[in-house]
């Protein structure tokens, strides 16, 4: 117990000295002398810094190179490195580190690449494409981070914004209309159901969320920070099952939504019963297609720690009872299970919302 | 005195997490302390695992307990639970996973069983689809399910003997793709145009990786789990893994695959649909409605993967934003490109698939 005291102490100390540090670019000028010790290489390097605060000015510093290749930055006059600079208390440069390449660029050229793509299959259509990805990307950014980083509850801020993003999508994709109603309405409906049955599961499961890649960084974080408060790891999770469920079930409810609406409009006087009839019928064909896509990507997330216990021969039965295998699991079945349980709310939703005179 | 010892080092390995994500130039040897990592004390110590229900407590000390534990075959064990700062409160009735020492028959309560749940929860899932799609539509997920097996079974055992994981993912893509869609559509033209287009788009997908992850110094060695793969391999298993990269590539690829097969489904079974109203359809009439009904799909279908990425990353996304605080930090943070990386390059893959699979289902469906 005291040894653990002891290392959040220090954890602390190392949090704030990260806090008051600066990011900023620089460029290499020139890579001096060479030290070679038992399994490091130390270069001196200088660096003029092209960003922020002290633009203009030159450092110097040392680059370690170790044995092991893959922890090391390597670098040549000219290049454009990313810097860390730590600031003594009245404000001057106390020490510079090189924390890495510079990626801004290349990033920038993928989103070019994506960019072209979108337009070039979507054409016209692909404005909404890309109104409704900055919703969503911004919403998270600008409106559910910042929500929860000033501790609102989890459960609700993530629920919250997913009712926002599902708005805006709908809205892009329906207008406003009848489909819309309809659409917003069973999604609403969905996600109560899948909020449930994760606070159900949590629960049994007896998730913490402690252990989680990520929850410690957080508690030391907010420890560190005043007025940031994140203590509930479980919200967290709950949330972020809703939001991986939803983006499923928006695709599954606005095909229904679409296909029962154009029935509608195709045979005035169909009676209720058809109508839903056949909305089963268009949800049973979406459902084969989708049913396996979200399972995909939770196990993608998962193959790097996978391959780790496969290296260290860790026993089947200790993996599959720890709790970030059982909090995979369980987001990639409740999303899948709202996704399935969808169809029926959606068909009921809008039979009764379309057929009303 | 163990347990405590685990739950110290979980705590103080997300410590180094945070120390990870920030990937100086490393004054201190960067991995000099995963020799005490917990994981490498249940891989050496050889104990084996169990689960069983609690039935009492026989004695109760200062800060562990010892229980009496009755076993799923029927025999009941003493075991003692760890001391530690977060408890496990043993009710009567709680399944637990004890571990069991080989040679000294001891056993020790090391955390809740949690599998049973995670049963019944993929039973209630199963019990849904059967109810509402009925039996054919789980044939798909029976697919699905058939491929993920393949690739944490075979797939991982065989990279970590050295096969290139870039090999291995493709035929993984390939197998997973041929028998989902075969397996919900049975063999036609239809359907071998979707398995086309999938796997055209798949590695349009690779390909971007290829290109772009050594453009930007990509290796993973940001993220704590490639480390200790890195650090594990090299130290206690006889083939040291080197291919990191590729490893990621096949995360994004494995990952973007269903969507893309339900991208493809759905042109394919339009241009057929198509070609069965209209049999004397051209082949350039046919192409543009084909591309013209693709672009619905593909354009509801965007937000999706950037959807399902979040909410499988949001408790790390918002570990690192808590701690980084300007734009040049994060844009230029790994960790941050290979997240942007799989959503955008995930989303240009199912974009992709559009045009692709319409093109092939042009020229198998139409003659001329």
């Amino acid at each position: 117990m005291k040894n653990f005291l002891l290392f959040l102490f220090i954890e602390l100390l190392f949090c704030q000295s990260i806090f008051a540090d600066i990011f900023c670019k620089a460029k290499v000028l020139k890579i001096g002398s060479s030290e070679i010790r038992e399994n490091v290489k130390i270069e001196e390097v200088s660096l003029r810094i092209i960003s922020g605060k002290y633009k203009n000015k030159t450092v110097e510093t040392k680059n370690y190179l170790w044995d092991e290749k893959n922890y090391n930055t390597y670098i040549k006059p000219g290049d454009t490195v990313v810097i860390r600079i730590n600031e003594t208390i009245d404000g001057k440069i106390d020490t510079v580190l090189i924390k890495g390449y510079q990626r801004e660029k290349i990033l920038f050229l993928l989103l070019l690449v994506f960019l072209i793509a979108v337009f070039l299959v979507c054409g016209k259509k692909g404005l909404v494409v890309v109104a409704s990805i900055t919703a969503t990307v911004s919403s998270f950014m600008f409106l559910l981070i910042p929500m929860l980083k000033n501790g609102y509850p989890p459960v609700i801020a993530c629920g919250f914004v997913a009712l926002l993003i599902a708005l805006a999508m709908l809205l892009l994709i329906l207008g406003f209309s009848k489909k819309f109603m309809a659409s917003i309405l069973s999604l609403s409906i969905g996600m109560l159901f899948s909020v449930l049955l994760s606070v159900i599961f949590v629960d049994l499961t007896k998730i913490s969320g402690l252990f989680m890649e990520g929850s410690r960084m957080i508690l030391t974080a907010t420890r560190s920070i005043p007025g940031w408060t994140i203590s509930d790891f479980r919200g967290i999770i709950i949330g972020s099952v809703i939001i991986a469920a939803l983006g499923v079930a928006v695709d599954i409810v606005v095909d229904i939504v679409v296909g029962m609406s154009a029935l509608c409009r195709a045979k005035e006087d169909i009676t209720k019963k058809e109508l839903m009839a056949s909305g089963m019928k268009i949800g049973r064909d979406v459902l084969s297609g989708m049913l396996g896509s979200l399972f995909l990507v939770f196990t993608a997330g998962s193959i790097i720690m996978l391959t780790v216990y496969t290296a260290l021969k860790i026993p089947v039965l200790r993996v599959i009872n720890w709790e970030f295998f059982a909090v995979v699991i369980l987001e990639a079945f409740i999303g899948s299970i709202t996704f399935v349980i969808i169809i029926p709310i959606t068909v009921l939703v809008s039979g009764l919302i379309f057929t009303r005179k | 005195m163990k347990k405590s010892r685990i739950f110290f080092f979980i705590f103080n390995f997300s410590f180094l997490i945070f120390n990870c994500l920030y990937s100086d130039s490393w004054p201190e040897k960067p991995d000099y302390d995963f020799y005490a990592h917990p994981l490498l004390e249940i891989s050496k110590s050889n104990d084996r695992f169990a689960i069983g229900r609690v039935i009492d407590t026989v004695e109760k000390q200062e800060q562990k307990e010892i229980l009496n534990i009755k076993l799923s075959d029927g025999k009941i064990v003493k075991a003692e639970t760890y001391e530690s700062e977060v408890p496990i409160p043993t009710k009567k009735g709680t399944p637990v996973l004890l571990s069991r020492n080989k040679s000294s028959g001891k056993a020790v309560v090391v955390d809740y069983a949690r599998s049973s749940y995670l049963l019944i929860l993929a039973g209630v899932f199963i019990f849904l689809v059967l109810i509402i799609g009925g039996i054919k539509k789980l044939t798909g997920f029976v697919a699905i399910c058939v491929g993920i097996i393949f690739v944490i079974f075979i797939f991982l055992p065989l990279i970590l003997r050295g096969w290139s994981p870039l090999f291995l993912t493709v035929i993984s893509v390939i197998l997973i793709t041929v028998s989902v869609i075969i397996s919900i559509n049975g063999l036609n033209k239809k359907t071998s145009s979707a398995i086309i287009g999938t796997i055209l788009s798949s590695i349009f997908v690779m390909i971007l990786g290829l290109i772009f992850y050594p453009l930007a110094h990509i290796n993973g060695f940001s993220l704590e789990p490639i480390q200790m793969l890195n650090y594990f391999s090299k130290n206690y298993t006889s083939f040291p893994f080197e291919k990191f990269s590729e490893l990621l590539i096949s995360v994004l690829l494995i990952g973007v695959t269903g969507i893309i097969i339900d991208v493809a489904v759905c042109v394919a079974s339009i241009m057929e649909e198509l070609v069965s109203k209209n049999s004397q359809i051209a082949r350039k009439q046919l192409l543009s409605l084909g591309l013209k009904a693709g672009r619905e799909i593909a354009a509801t279908v965007s937000n999706t993967l950037i959807l399902a990425y979040f909410g499988s990353e949001l408790l790390l996304i918002l570990a690192t934003t808590l701690s980084i605080k300007s734009y040049t930090q994060l844009f230029n943070n790994e960790w941050f490109f290979i997240v942007a990386f799989q959503m955008l390059a995930g989303s240009i893959g199912f974009f992709v698939a559009v045009p692709l699979t319409a093109l092939v289902a042009g020229f198998l469906m139409v003659k001329k």
